[in-house]
């Protein structure tokens, strides 16, 4: 069988300080000859030799990552296909530009099991094997569907189904034109076309936007630890840390007053601060510290603000929270650390401000399991401002589906009939459809009728 | 002696007349037995062949040696060629047709038919052998013997005939239906479904006021269906537009409690496609009008059909509602509208050969599977009996892939998906519409008409020659270049313009403007000769349709390629996918009720995932090494 050329990230999210991708196919080399600057061109590389180069993002010649890149000739690879892999540095971020270029380029993302899949194929894996290679498949397979619609609930889905639908009507309605040319009802004039096209493409330009500034993807969801000093900020990062087992590394250019960290919370990614407890202090040093954990807050998408859950609340607590609120008109939730060694009284007041308080423990854990639930809840709250895109291959059917409704719009301008601009829309929908569920054409037909008194 | 054939077909409608017509002509000794040998080829409905998609049945059928394009053009009293204004793939032809003529043409054929034989029987019963079939017992209990029975018997099996509250048995009106064989193949665990379909009054021409009508006449260049006719020249029939009104409507609302349809009576599910009248302004209340045809029934015949008024409603509502339209006022009723139930079997019970699953050697054609349209059923006949022989002779079956003609995606669609309503077909059916046209139906599909004996050498040397022509009128066009001063006089006369630098016919020709005649002054050459022969013309069309849609067709031979990789993996018969441990559960009860032929087919299916095409995938080459294996052991 013919195969087509697909990438995937290679290792595991957020472990290491390297980020291997994958590429596999008969034009792994060529494309990747053309991201890739290095002494000797790719296509002229030797064979299994690792060679330093940079990436390029060949729309504005940046460099996306200095990096290593290995070939393997067919059949002596994984897959038995000709592969490259690229070596870049750890991290979502450079990992995923890198595929956004790839995929820009046409290579595809790969399927869930598809490497070992192409490996059985090409007889590279045993036939043993053969029942694993089809496990993992069905496994990779369901959770990364999982993971896909879990992206896509809420304001995406709707979105996306929204141009979907709007897509199937209007080659619902060229298709009544088609096959009902007889029929006594009104079709479609080109103007009205023109303007379903343009309202189309528009909407799959400002989600393929979303992709490419999708804030959480980007900078993943900011959340501050905030506080007086000694109410145990610190301890409660490296308990969420710890039990997510998830550190990437410090992020290069953190002070050692101000730490960051990332960590990923049922796949979503966070940026967690932890801030010095600097607060109303007046040094040289310190106004620079508290500069940082105010920029932190002011950026915050949630701000944590701790206290000592076992002692009241005192004026330092008061002086702390007054100046995050003028910095910050996001959500704050109340954290009451050490519940371990027994809760102190709390003010009525201060509980109803803050609808209630969180009461954990860093030291034995207690209450850690709210606290995520409360991250999570907040990325639900996120004002969305582009629709976020974040999965390759979402991406990939929507470059798609544009460069497909820019084809259609091309063939109106050359006014070709009906049956030429089906072709486009249909290539769309279909791309839009492995996103969100297929449309099958009894779908398309179902419109038809319901909507159309046809049949003589 | 015991009376036994090859084939036998049953029932000779559409497909059945083209079954038994193509077993005779590939040399089968062939039994083609029906309730009424006066009623062959029916036109049940509408008196005309072709339409949308279904006209590029009609010209597959007619390339693979079929019989309907021919009787359609001979037997034709208008053409019409549909969506001329659009691209040629969706061009389709249409013919209105003269009744009684294409029935009797057709008998005559089956007739003059070597090997064919005719008998008029209702078959009560099959004779089966284990699951087996091995012949047919008739109506007076004669026992005949096949060694492959073809069953085309329409909506004859246990027909029910409503008009109002009224119903009564039949297999068409004025025909009796046939019971008993229904029974017969359920006992065998074939499913049985229950459908509905409809037809409109027929009307006496004398009393229809014309002058108040709109006259809809032919094409003024006739194109034919069959590649055997080269021109056509007949006086053609006009049909006429009229138009329901609000009268209409309430009249036709005040007998909706004796309606079968809405009083719950009729079971069987109807074509939404196809609405009768009552149904119309049911669900489309608020349009005020609906447009109808009158298509005459003949030449020699003063009966009109009614199209666009299907109904089952009690005879005086339709007499009344009919009285009420614009120029049919003092109109006569010569026969009712009437709605009929009949039984069919769900088509995903059979191979895409069209024999059965359950029973061997028996196959199910036309609108016993549950399809609509003489064109549809005509189809499915003619590839059961090419497949019932091929069968008998031990030879691989021919199956249509969905790239190869309107045909294969019919029969997919016919294996592969559940039926909700009677299928029809229409062109956005095929993914690959662009390749699949009414004009290169021939260049699709005529070597199989030949490779079969269903072609004859004549026909096949000239499509030899037409092909032949075609590449070379490709050729010239992408190397002559017309003299730059010649060329730019020749589209300033086209108000197109003019070129640089000297360019290919092709890249020229490639502009709308712009045709192959054109180049008619420059060159001697029959290829841009604006007088052209038949022959010719369609070369030049061709060569045409070939340069000016190049990236289109492309694109969906490119897709084409992608799908036969999928295509040629076969999933063998016996797989048991219950073994197949990692499919979804979905999938794989999806894959055990259709089990279907390829992985490109249970790619198609709702409910196979991508995941289970892989985990298969890996199955049949895991189950293909193992077989290397034995072989070697052996």
């Amino acid at each position: 069988m013919k195969n087509d050329t697909i990438a995937a990230v290679a290792t595991p999210p957020g472990i290491g300080a390297i980020s291997i991708i994958r590429v596999s196919g008969p034009k792994s080399i060529e494309k990747i000859a053309g991201l890739f600057r290095a002494s000797v061109p790719l296509t002229e590389a030797e064979e299994r030799r690792m060679l330093y180069g940079k990436i390029i993002d060949p729309q504005d010649e940046q460099i996306i990552d200095r990096v290593l890149v290995v070939k393997f000739l067919s059949p002596h690879s994984y897959t038995g296909e000709d592969m490259v892999e690229i070596h870049c540095h750890g991290g979502r971020l450079i990992s995923s530009e890198i595929m956004r270029i790839l995929i820009e380029s046409g290579i595809r993302p790969a399927n869930p099991g598809e490497y070992s899949l192409r490996a059985f194929l090409n007889g590279r894996i045993d036939l043993v094997q053969a029942e694993a290679v089809a496990d993992v498949i069905q496994a990779q397979t369901k959770a990364a569907l999982k993971a896909a619609q879990r992206q896509l609930e809420g304001d995406i889905s709707k979105h996306l189904n929204a141009v979907k639908n709007d897509l199937k009507e209007t080659v619902a309605l060229l298709e009544l034109a088609l096959d009902f040319s007889e029929e006594d009802v009104t079709f479609l004039q080109s103007h009205d076309l023109k303007k379903r096209i343009d309202r189309s493409l528009k909407s799959v330009e400002s989600l393929i936007k979303g992709f490419r500034y999708g804030k959480i993807l980007r900078e993943g969801l900011i959340v501050v630890l905030a506080g007086k000093p000694n109410v145990g900020k610190s301890s409660i990062l490296n308990k969420l840390l710890q039990k997510e087992r998830a550190i990437v590394s410090d992020i290069p250019g953190t002070t050692r007053d101000s730490i960051e960290e990332w960590i990923d919370i049922e796949g979503y990614w966070i940026r967690i601060i932890d801030t010095a407890g600097i607060w109303g202090a007046n040094g040289v040093i310190e106004q620079k510290a508290k500069e940082r954990t105010l920029g932190a807050v002011q950026n915050a998408d949630l701000v944590l603000f701790v206290t000592d859950g076992s002692a009241e609340i005192d004026s330092e607590d008061v002086q702390a929270l007054k100046e995050i609120e003028e910095m910050y008109n996001g959500k704050i939730v109340l954290v009451r650390n050490k519940a371990d060694l027994g809760l102190a009284a709390l003010n009525e007041r201060i509980l109803q401000k803050f609808n209630g308080a969180l009461v954990i423990s860093a030291k034995t854990g207690e209450g850690f399991e709210n606290l995520e639930k409360q991250i999570l809840a907040q990325i639900a709250e996120l004002p969305h401002e582009d629709e976020v895109i974040c999965n390759d291959r979402h991406y990939e059917e929507l470059l798609k589906a544009k460069s497909e409704l820019e084809s259609a719009l091309e063939a109106l301008e050359r006014n070709l009939s009906e049956e030429f601009l089906a072709v486009h829309l249909k290539g769309a929908l279909g791309c839009l459809g492995r996103i969100t569920g297929e449309v099958s054409l009894d779908e398309i037909l179902d419109h038809i009728f319901s909507r159309f008194c046809i049949g003589k | 002696m015991k009376d036994s054939y090859d084939v036998i077909v049953v029932g000779a409608g559409h497909a059945g007349c083209e079954a038994a017509l193509a077993c005779a002509k590939m040399g089968a000794q062939t039994l083609l037995i029906t309730i009424n040998l006066f009623t062959v080829a029916q036109m049940s409905c509408n008196p005309a062949i072709g339409g949308t998609a279904k006209g590029h049945l009609v010209k597959e059928i007619d390339a693979l040696g079929g019989q309907m394009g021919i009787v359609a053009d001979e037997t034709a009293i208008q053409f019409k060629m549909l969506n001329r204004s659009r691209g040629p793939a969706v061009w389709s032809p249409r013919t209105q047709n003269d009744r009684v003529q294409y029935s009797f043409r057709m008998k005559w054929y089956l007739e003059n038919q070597p090997n064919l034989y005719l008998r008029q029987h209702d078959i009560k019963s099959l004779l089966i052998k284990g699951d087996k079939v091995v012949g047919v017992i008739t109506d007076i209990g004669t026992e005949i013997y096949a060694r492959a029975v073809i069953l085309a018997s329409g909506t004859f099996l246990n027909g029910l005939i409503h008009i109002g509250l009224q119903h009564f048995s039949g297999g068409r009106i004025g025909e009796p239906a046939s019971s008993g064989l229904a029974q017969q193949l359920a006992s065998f665990g074939i499913k049985v479904g229950r459908l509905k379909t409809g037809t409109p009054p027929r009307i006496d021409g004398r009393t229809v006021d014309f002058k108040q009508m709109e006259p809809q006449y032919g094409d003024e260049d006739p194109i034919p269906f069959s590649h055997k006719h080269d021109r056509i020249q007949i006086q053609q029939m006009p049909c006429y537009i009229t138009r329901t009104n609000r009268k209409t409507h309430e009249i036709l609302a005040s007998g909706l409690d004796r309606s079968p349809l809405y009083q719950g009576i009729i079971k069987g599910v109807g074509p939404r496609y196809c609405p009768s009248i009552e149904d119309k302004i049911v669900r489309f209340a608020d349009k005020e009008q609906h447009q109808l045809f009158l298509e005459p029934e003949g030449r020699f015949t003063h009966e009109y059909y009614l199209n666009g008024f299907s109904t089952s409603l009690p005879e005086d509502i339709q007499i009344q509602a009919v009285r009420s339209i614009k120029g049919l006022e003092n109109v006569r009723l010569t026969r009712l509208g009437y709605a009929i139930e009949y039984d069919y079997f769900p088509p995903m019970q059979l191979r895409p050969t069209y024999e059965s699953k359950a029973i061997e050697n028996l196959y199910f054609a036309g609108q016993i599977n549950g399809t609509s349209g003489y064109e549809e059923a005509a189809a499915q006949g003619l590839m059961a009996g090419i497949n019932a022989v091929l069968k008998i002779r031990g030879e691989e079956p021919l199956i249509l892939g969905r790239d190869e003609a309107y045909i294969g995606v019919l029969t997919d669609d016919l294996v592969t998906k559940e039926l909700y309503e009677p299928y029809r077909m229409f062109t956005s059916r095929a993914e690959f519409r662009l390749l699949l046209r009414q004009d290169n139906a021939d260049l699709r599909l005529m070597d199989y008409g030949h490779r079969y004996g269903l072609i004859d050498d004549a026909s096949y040397d000239l499509l030899l020659r037409k092909r032949q022509a075609i590449e070379q009128g490709l050729e010239k066009a992408a190397s002559l270049r017309p003299p730059l001063a010649e060329i730019n006089r020749l589209l300033l006369e086209k108000g197109s313009a003019p070129v640089d630098n000297h360019e290919t016919i092709e890249k020229i020709l490639r502009r709308p403007e712009i045709r192959l005649t054109d180049f008619g002054s420059l060159y001697e050459d029959e290829l841009f000769c604006s007088n052209a022969d038949a022959f010719w013309q369609r070369v030049q069309e061709q060569v045409e349709i070939e340069v000016k849609y190049r990236g289109f067709l492309e694109r969906q031979r490119l897709l084409v390629e992608q799908m036969r990789s999928m295509e040629d993996m076969i999933l063998p018969e016996q797989i048991d996918y219950n073994e197949v441990t990692s499919l979804s559960k979905e999938g794989k009860e999806v894959l055990k009720k259709f089990r279907p032929r390829t992985i490109g087919q249970a790619s198609r299916l709702i409910g196979v995932t991508p995941a289970d095409i892989a985990v298969l995938m890996i199955h049949l080459k895991q189950r293909s090494a193992q077989m290397f294996h034995v072989k070697h052991d052996a």
